[in-house]
């Protein structure tokens, strides 16, 4: 059997095809005409006037979560969810930034009718500063739980600590869902009116302080998740935001 | 922030949506399924706030402490004031340490970050600083963190939310994982062991396994009863299997202590108190851990570390003596996984299980 083709052979080529192929056949392009410039400089502006509007300081944000108007609230939730759920943007708090979170830390307090703040909480467990405190050191009672729904729908809810108020909040009668049903709604949730948008504000508030944990923004947002409690102070890590603002 | 954070994962109004297939009460609208549901709610993205700041949490409070000594804390207060704040304690550190260049390092510049992350990585000199010296001035922070713990049982217990149950495991490896928690681990309770001994085996499907929905209100299709007779690797739920186990050898490897209880039977009767379950440890060995340890060694379900991990578990329960009447139990089974587990996990069962008994 003989070969149609020898090594000797050139590739069949059709004539000027190199043409076509070649980067020096490529056309350069035509520098913009003075209407296309003009076009360009106003959308540039635009964008950047866009781009200007939809960012908010820290203060504009406290000062919108801290607002008597319902929208201003939820004009501010939106633009940290919007922002921080964005994965290219690595959006973080910045200068001031623990003043959303306080505002955000209030909201919460306020829709679920937490009125003690920081107060009975475990931060007073023991006011004595001896070198006894239980509560400092790692033990068995560390991992006590002392949380218990108030199951009775008229109880008072003032006298509660912080775990066993959110139980109550939260948890339908029992925390434990391998006894009891836990689709049930709880005592203290059933039957009021603003329940499903409340529940929708918490969980909005945990999402955006989720979302900023995650990825970059992160070491720029947990300090103050880390420190929120009783400080304003910032960790190591977000000193490098503070050094590139001086 | 760490508050409402711990405060979410009390949180179990979990709605699977499902049971809203069937008898769809009336007065309940679609909107309703979207809030609270099993995989997006409150408690699951607490837990994930948890995750990403594990490195963060600092039961010690050595490395606040550096914080606060090397940045002022009050600086701004006056400014900062919101209604939170009004709320919270703050700490005057110079009303505890007494130093002149307190509070100085953002003044330095890029030296003073230089500074910073010294201190940050060189655990050795905070480790030398007395706890009377920081204790008072973060013990509010301490505690808070050390809040995260009691609820943990609970997540543990969550039946009706699987990804809670997952993103709890997955949390409590971050911070098992953390040397400094090592302490709070070491006094692991029964209960926790327990749990985590029965997510070692559950059923990926039927009324034992997580969110399960009754078929009587549900017709899910994918269900059948060929599936349930299917082997070992079809039937268990690896997810939360493979970081049980995880958990539990690094646990059992922090003490003898803990190496004895999670080789005892530990029987939990559901107590008067709605909340918590009571735990006690018997004198029995715990042959539900052995049960579902053995499979794991020649599975081929899950992560690929899985055998390994319980190969080393099984070598760890055996370094006690007080667990030699459950590797007994084992014995048999054991030698049968020689065949068919790799060469890595045929050697730890060889060396460090089985010539125990021969001691």
């Amino acid at each position: 059997m003989s070969n149609f083709f020898s090594l000797d052979d050139s590739f069949p080529v059709i004539p000027g095809s190199h043409l076509l192929f070649s980067p020096t056949a490529l056309a350069a392009p035509l520098p913009p005409t003075p209407v296309e410039i003009a076009k360009n400089n106003a959308r540039k502006r635009q964008r950047e006037a866009e781009e200007k509007a939809s960012k908010k300081t820290s203060i504009e944000l406290e000062h919108q979560l801290s607002s008597d108007n319902p929208d201003h609230i939820v004009e501010a939730l939106n633009f940290l969810l919007q922002q921080s759920a964005d994965h290219d943007l690595n959006f973080a708090l910045g200068r001031d930034g623990e003043k959303v979170i306080d505002a955000l830390v209030l909201l919460f307090d306020e829709t679920v009718g937490w009125v003690h703040g920081n107060s009975n909480w475990v931060l007073n467990a023991l006011d004595d500063d001896n070198s006894e405190d239980w509560s400092l050191k790692p033990s068995a009672k560390t991992w006590e739980c002392t949380a218990n729904p108030c199951i009775n729908p008229d109880g008072s809810m003032e006298k509660l600590e912080w775990q066993s108020f959110c139980a109550t909040r939260f948890a339908p009668a029992s925390l434990n869902t391998s006894l009891a049903p836990s689709h049930v709604p709880s005592y203290n949730m059933r039957n009021i009116e603003n329940d499903r948008e409340g529940i929708k504000m918490l969980e909005i508030i945990i999402m955006i302080m989720r979302n900023l944990s995650y990825g970059k923004s992160m070491a720029n947002s947990c300090p103050f998740f880390s420190n929120g409690n009783d400080t304003h102070t910032t960790r190591v890590s977000h000193l490098h935001e503070k050094f590139k603002e001086m | 922030m760490l508050r409402i954070l711990t405060g979410s994962l009390y949180f179990r109004n979990f709605y699977t949506g499902k049971e809203f297939r069937g008898a769809k009460p009336p007065e309940r609208d679609e909107g309703d399924l979207t809030v609270g549901n099993s995989s997006n709610n409150i408690c699951l993205h607490a837990i994930n706030a948890f995750h990403n700041m594990a490195s963060f949490l600092d039961i010690t409070g050595r490395k606040v402490f550096l914080d606060l000594y090397l940045l002022d804390g009050d600086i701004d207060v006056d400014k900062s004031q919101t209604k939170a704040a009004k709320f919270a304690e703050s700490v005057d550190i110079k009303s505890v340490v007494k130093a002149d260049l307190y509070g100085r390092i953002q003044g330095m510049g890029w030296a003073g970050l230089h500074v910073a992350k010294n201190f940050n990585a060189k655990d050795d000199t905070l480790s030398k600083l007395p706890e009377g010296l920081f204790r008072p001035a973060v013990k509010n922070y301490v505690r808070a963190s050390l809040a995260l713990f009691p609820s943990l049982f609970g997540i543990l217990r969550v039946r009706s939310s699987r990804t809670v149950v997952v993103a709890g495991l997955e949390m409590i490896i971050l911070l098992v994982d953390n040397p400094d928690n090592s302490e709070v681990f070491l006094h692991t309770p029964d209960s926790i062991l327990a749990q985590l001994i029965n997510l070692l085996y559950l059923p990926r499907l039927g009324p034992d396994s997580l969110e399960y929905v009754d078929p009587i209100i549900n017709s899910v299709s994918r269900v059948s009863a060929m599936k349930l007779l299917g082997g070992y690797d079809m039937s268990v739920d690896y997810e939360v299997r493979d970081r049980s186990v995880e958990i539990l050898q690094k646990i059992t490897s922090m003490s003898d202590n803990l190496k004895i209880r999670a080789g005892r039977k530990i029987l939990i009767t559901p107590s008067n108190s709605c909340t918590v379950d009571v735990s006690k440890t018997t004198d029995f060995p715990c042959t539900r851990l052995f049960d579902a340890i053995i499979p794991m060694l020649t599975t081929r379900s899950g992560r690929e570390h899985t055998p390994l991990f319980a190969a080393k578990l099984l070598a760890q329960l055996a370094c006690v003596e007080e667990n030699r009447q459950g590797i007994m139990y084992s014995e048999r089974r054991v030698i049968n996984a020689l065949s068919l587990a790799n060469k890595e996990v045929t050697q730890i069962l060889i060396k460090d299980v089985l010539k125990k008994l021969d001691e």
